[in-house]
């Protein structure tokens, strides 16, 4: 069933894309807290220390492929899977659904539980990176992985 | 001095302070295989050395007189009894003795009228015995963010020191400060009260909790306002520590700033009381109240800051406090 299938180039874009837009909004956050709201006093860096390695390694990893498979003759002939497709999203955004859910938690923790902010953020970076390998693990199978065209 | 192998006895040695006399004794006992022993030391007043302070050894007949660095060295008995003699001296003057030797000792003094220290050295080590012994602020105080001298009719009708930390007691008690302690300063004393936690404006923190807090707890409850102003900002906490200086003693400049612990430490470092020795002196003329506020702010992701100066002057946060208003009732 053509349902079944979607192009690779559509569903690499579709998966860029929610990571692009989800990092550009955290990283908006962490630029208003750190240059507008002054959140880490003389800490700033290790707040940036803490989200580039959780977005950008994966980002990079994404764009390099699209921009291999975009060089090659065959790309438009490319399908994969629609479920495994949605599966990915669904990883990556639960991921971001993780990641968003450390930074909006944090002033929570501060006011009930007296956790400074990046603290918090240190504290989470365990769990944070748990997920993480299973969304990049999803990516990359995804990225590599082929259906035959129908 | 290298201890001798017969030295195993604990070695007491006792200072006796005369008010009347103006001098101070201090005894070595008891006696080992070695007979005598090199005292050396440094003699000053509220950190001025004390040239010329007569030190003699009642047993050995051996006297000297402190250098104009306030330094001395004498050969004593270990049974000897020194004493100290500064006549001239104010008689409530900070004093200074380090002994080095077989018997090493280090500790501060204040003359006082009667007053006995005890010192009982086993180790090297000294320790002052002596439970009316203040110790000393850090003179000249360090930078405060603000300071206040209270007006003089507030303490019209006290007479001695000890009705002026009577009359500061009872304003801060109703002011619900619930600790202070106590501390020397040249010809006075300073009362450093416990830190509290306060409002940008200098009020106390509504909510005693909140107040005797060092913790900042800017959501009791969730509101939406709150926490979106703590999603993009820092908290910061306001902190302050209000020491009562009762002198009449110029107050010295210093650079020095304070870093939270210590002024935190502060309270629990002084004495629990004025002793008598200090009270029962005169508040006469040239004596004032000045209160030095240190306050601080401590952000949530960083270390605390002594805040210099501090927006609000001194009299505005000791109104805020609460503490004018019940000096004058």
């Amino acid at each position: 069933m053509e349902n079944d299938r979607i192009a690779k180039s559509d569903a690499q874009k579709n998966l860029a894309v929610t990571w692009v837009v989800a990092t550009a909004v955290l990283i908006l956050l962490f630029f208003i807290q750190t240059l507008v709201g002054n959140k880490y006093p003389g800490q700033s860096d290790e707040a940036w220390d803490w989200l580039i390695p959780q977005v950008f390694p994966t980002l990079t990893l994404m764009f390099g492929v699209m921009v291999a498979r975009a060089q090659s003759a065959k790309r438009r002939d490319i399908v994969v899977r629609r479920s495994y497709y949605r599966l990915t999203l669904g990883v990556v955004i639960f991921y971001f659904i993780i990641l968003f859910g450390v930074v909006f938690t944090a002033p929570l923790d501060f006011a009930f539980n007296e956790t400074p902010a990046l603290e918090h953020l240190k504290r989470s970076t365990k769990i944070v990176s748990v997920v993480q390998g299973c969304a990049t693990i999803t990516l990359s199978i995804f990225f590599v992985s082929e259906a035959p065209a129908r | 001095m290298k201890k001798t192998p017969g030295f195993q006895i604990i070695t007491k040695v006792i200072i006796l302070i005369s008010l009347l006399a103006g001098s101070v004794s201090a005894q070595v006992q008891p006696d080992s295989a070695t007979q005598f022993v090199i005292v050396k030391g440094t003699v000053d007043s509220s950190y001025h050395p004390r040239a010329g302070v007569l030190i003699s050894a009642q047993r050995s007949g051996k006297t000297t007189r402190t250098d104009g660095v306030g330094k001395y060295e004498l050969l004593i008995l270990r049974t000897d009894t020194l004493t100290f003699t500064y006549s001239g001296m104010p008689v409530r003057s900070y004093a200074f003795f380090q002994l080095t030797g077989d018997v090493a000792l280090s500790f501060d003094l204040v003359t006082g009228e009667g007053k006995q220290v005890a010192i009982e050295n086993d180790k090297g080590d000294a320790q002052t015995v002596d439970q009316n012994a203040l110790p000393m602020f850090p003179w000249p105080v360090p930078q405060p963010s603000a300071r206040y001298t209270l007006e003089d009719r507030y303490f019209a009708t006290a007479r001695t020191l000890s009705q002026v930390d009577k009359q500061l007691s009872a304003a801060l008690q109703k002011s619900h400060y619930p600790s202070s302690s106590y501390y020397l300063i040249p010809n006075g004393f300073a009362m450093v009260n416990q830190i509290e936690q306060i409002e940008p404006d200098g009020a106390p923190k509504a909510d005693p909790a909140e107040r005797w807090s060092l913790q900042v707890q800017p959501l009791r409850k969730f509101d939406l306002g709150n926490y979106l102003r703590l999603l993009f900002t820092s908290a910061t906490g306001h902190f302050r520590v209000v020491v009562f200086l009762v002198t009449n003693v110029m107050t010295p400049p210093s650079s020095s700033e304070p870093d939270l612990p210590i002024a935190k430490a502060w309270l629990n470092r002084g004495g629990d009381f004025l002793p008598e020795a200090i009270g029962r002196q005169p508040y006469g003329s040239g004596y004032h109240v000045t209160a030095l506020i240190y306050e601080f702010q401590k952000p949530e992701n960083g270390h605390a800051r002594p805040v210099d100066p501090s927006k609000n002057s001194g009299q505005i946060h000791l109104t805020k406090s609460n503490f004018i208003p019940n000096l004058g009732r």
